[in-house]
């Protein structure tokens, strides 16, 4: 699970904390490069060839200067643009694809879990309203999703809808745009680098909040975090469904996956190998080919299987499903303990719900009778990064709980928390980490968030 | 205050803890310790399986007391005896008509003890500590039939005493016979060896014990081999001694069910195997065998579940796991590791088959302890253990 220190990262952390580090027993809290080194990679891949070349300083034209600035348009993402945007602020949404949503629509993991859960008086009642819940009514309304619980959408409607509501909200969106690196003053963080068709660019922000789920900005910024590795998957939809011949002789059942809005279409997902590196792009290059050539002989194979004769792949996803990558280490590690025993903060930005059965102290909970669970604003709030806030699946949380946080219904709730928070920090004149949490509470009230 | 000096004041107070420690989930580890006291349910035990286990020393000073004074644990500890005792008090009948009835309580004890060499404990659970402890099973939040089973036999004994007063303790309690033995046989050969008397009274009790315990150890001999049951049928404990044997020496006194703090021991009630009922039955429904427990085998009086330690789980098989691959959610487009997640052997893993599109779970047999964690948190209920000697 845990991902093995690499050598560079090695070296520095001789150089940083000496012999201790030295020792290197078991270790998986890493931080991000080292500023006076200059270094400004992600993560290399193992077979990195170990050269340098030396990039040659220039200046960078400023886009913008902007109050908010969100890296990364996932379902996190999106909401937390959505939400500063609301506060009056003005806000930048920096998106490397062609859409929104991320792996909901890109990546076609189309249901959005854990939109319901039990409360105290072990009711079950839905738990995701604000800016999640806007969402999943508008997509509802259009008939392009399934289920009330655990909701299944169509991607091009989500993705159709989330334009929709980011223009309304007056977000300034940037497509095709890669955020390459931070620009730090200190411990304080000031704004993007971007790269896209225009080249590289810098956009300046009062508030930039790490929407990327693999946590690449905390990283750069220095950083304290976890790295998970995790089942990488890649999902795929079938078309004509609707038109297998149940009665043709020959006939056997084949797994077609799940339905979808669209009758015709399902939606199949693949659980993937084990333990992968999600921050190695050699890896993932690799992945999306063998699993691409995988899900094409698997549909060769059911074509192939009398009564199947009109399924056709439809597509496979644009994204591949990393489930999991970095984990901040931020001021409040969310628990399993917490999440199970109702625990409530005061400082709380959203209620989130659950999607399977748990295993807890010997008991086994059902997902039918899994409590609500409160996330605290803290969660959010990196340890020494200033002006950046932290939503999606990296955010602080133990690993027990990552079925439950590297959720869509989850991403929305604390994309949702950290975009009010900015947008109150903007307006308030204050650092994220001092605002007041009572005007947060307030805020995300009004904002249509329940937060219990 | 006096008065609590007394022997009925002291056996008030025992009274009253051995009620507060059968209440389960105050100290689960003590639940029966007024079990572990009974020297009837220790040489059962002892003679059954031929070991002393530490849990067996509490027995030890009780067996010592009641041969230098009469009826000892009776008079000064026995909870049981204090209701009957209460409840003979309301009855209408004359408290000497027990008289009428034969000493029987010893009888049996000689019959239980001789046929428990052999490995026949059979009276084991007339033992009026199991009977009193099992009473409380009841209270551990669980209400099946089986529950009731337990929770029945003591207001059984105490409508008997309503009808016959002072019949159980002076006539079939084992346990009193026990002590009656102990007593008569102590005095005996004190007057042989300490006073040297010539002249031992003459009492035609002693052509009883011979045919009684003749009578045991043929029926210890005799029994068992018709009793060999086929392969286990359900799920026991960790470290439970062998199925066959376990129906005979568990006394039914409920100690497992009480303790386990998973709450995934119930009482067996199948009608068939009627030689096993009300002995513990593992069901993993609600939870599993934590990796961190030992409480059963801490607190059973007559080592059907022999005591062991935490580290020692991953050997104690109770079954193997077994999944029935097509209702796995992984076969069924969702998404689910939970089986992996929950099992602290590390004995399931996930494999591709023929495409990566079909990834399936396998429990690797010979890691699996049968602790049921995956059986419990699988969300399709795809996943079961099968008891296995082992």
């Amino acid at each position: 699970m845990i991902r093995q220190m690499k050598r560079r990262d090695f070296v520095s952390g001789i150089l940083l904390s000496g012999a201790a580090a030295g020792l290197g027993i078991s270790c998986n809290r890493r931080t991000g490069p080292d500023k006076a080194a200059g270094a400004n990679a992600a993560a290399l891949p193992n077979e990195a060839s170990g050269r340098t070349v030396r990039e040659p300083e220039r200046q960078i034209p400023v886009l913008a200067e902007t109050d908010v600035l969100v890296i990364g348009g996932g379902p996190a993402g999106t909401a937390a643009a959505i939400a500063a945007s609301r506060t009056g602020a003005e806000t930048y949404l920096v998106e490397r694809y062609n859409h929104l949503g991320g792996l909901w629509t890109g990546g076609l993991v189309l249901p959005l879990l854990s939109t319901h859960a039990v409360d105290r008086q072990k009711r079950q009642r839905q738990v995701i309203y604000g800016i999640g819940g806007e969402m999943s009514k508008r997509l509802a309304d259009l008939g392009m999703s399934i289920h009330e619980v655990n909701p299944v959408v169509d991607p091009e409607a989500a993705k159709y809808v989330l334009d929709e509501m980011i223009s309304e909200a007056g977000v300034k969106m940037l497509y095709h745009t890669w955020a390459s690196n931070v620009i730090m003053d200190g411990n304080v963080i000031k704004g993007a680098f971007i790269e896209s068709k225009s080249g590289r660019m810098a956009i300046l922000a009062k508030v930039v909040i790490d929407c990327t789920g693999d946590g690449d900005l905390f990283h750069l910024a220095g950083d304290s975090y976890d790295v998970m590795n995790y089942a990488i998957g890649l999902v795929h939809r079938l078309g004509n469904v609707d038109r297998i011949d149940v009665n043709r002789p020959g006939y056997v059942k084949k797994n077609i996956g799940g339905p979808t809005p669209v009758k015709s279409v399902n939606w199949v997902n693949m659980w993937g190998k084990e333990k992968q590196d999600a921050l190695d792009v050699l890896n993932l290059s690799k992945l999306q080919m063998e699993y691409r050539k995988s899900i094409w002989e698997n549909v060769r194979d059911i074509r192939n299987t009398p009564g199947h004769e009109e399924v056709f792949l439809l597509d496979t996803a644009s994204q591949l499903g990393v489930r999991m990558s970095r984990i901040l280490e931020g001021e409040y590690r969310l628990t399993l303990e917490d999440t199970m025993t109702y625990r409530s903060f005061s400082d709380v930005i959203g209620i989130s719900g659950a999607w399977t059965t748990m295993l807890y102290k010997g008991r086994k909970i059902p997902a039918s009778e899994r409590p609500l669970w409160q996330i605290p604003y803290r969660s959010l709030l990196p340890k020494k990064t200033e002006n950046l806030l932290v939503a999606g699946r990296c955010f602080c949380f133990e690993k027990d709980l990552v079925e439950d946080t590297r959720i869509i219904g989850t991403c929305l709730v604390t994309g949702q928390g950290a975009g009010a928070a900015a947008g109150l920090a903007v307006r308030e004149g204050e650092a994220p980490r001092n605002i007041s949490i009572r005007k947060l509470r307030d805020l995300l009230i009004q904002q249509g968030a329940w937060l219990g | 205050m006096k008065d609590s000096f007394s022997p009925s004041g002291i056996r008030t107070v025992s009274f009253i803890l051995a009620v507060i420690l059968a209440i389960p989930a105050l100290w689960e580890g003590a639940a029966g310790f007024y079990s572990w006291l009974s020297p009837f349910m220790m040489l059962n035990s002892v003679f059954a399986l031929k070991t002393f286990t530490l849990l067996n020393i509490f027995a030890l000073p009780v067996l010592i007391l009641t041969i230098l004074h009469k009826r000892w644990f009776c008079k000064y500890l026995c909870p049981a005896g204090w209701c009957f005792d209460r409840v003979s008090m309301l009855s209408k009948r004359k408290s000497t008509e027990y008289r009428n009835v034969p000493e029987i309580g010893r009888w049996i004890a000689v019959f239980s003890l001789a046929a428990a060499i052999f490995g026949l404990p059979v009276f084991v659970i007339s033992d009026p500590m199991a009977i009193f402890n099992g009473f409380f099973t009841v209270f551990s939040g669980r209400y099946e039939s089986s529950t009731l089973l337990y929770f029945s036999m003591f207001p059984v004994l105490l409508v008997m005493h309503l009808l016959l007063p002072g019949i159980w303790c002076k006539r079939i309690c084992p346990l009193g016979g026990l002590q009656t033995i102990l007593r008569e046989t102590g005095q005996k050969l004190y007057r042989i060896f300490a006073v040297k008397e010539q002249e031992i009274p003459a009492g035609n009790n002693g052509r009883r014990y011979f045919i009684m315990s003749g009578a045991g150890v043929i029926a210890g001999m005799m029994i068992p081999p018709f009793l060999k049951a086929g392969p286990a049928q359900h799920i026991r404990p960790p470290a439970s001694v062998k199925s066959g044997l376990f129906d005979l020496i568990c006394c039914r006194c409920g100690n497992c069910v009480r303790a386990c703090p998973a709450k995934i021991i119930f009482p067996h009630t199948s009608a068939d195997s009627i030689l096993s009922w009300m002995t513990p039955e593992v069901n993993f429904s609600s939870g599993y065998c934590l990796e961190t427990c030992n409480l059963c085998g801490r607190v059973c009086p007559t080592g059907a579940i022999s005591p062991f330690s935490v580290d020692e789980k991953s050997r104690l098989i109770m079954g193997k796991a077994e999944i029935t691959i097509n209702d796995c959610y992984l076969q069924n487009n969702r998404e689910c590791i939970k089986c992996r997640e929950a099992c602290k052997y590390d004995a399931i893993r996930f494999i591709v088959t023929n495409n990566l599109l079909n990834v399936k779970p396998v429990v690797d047999i010979s890691k699996c302890t049968g602790c049921g964690a995956c059986v419990a948190v699988c969300p399709a209920g795809c996943i079961s253990v099968s008891p296995s000697e082992a």
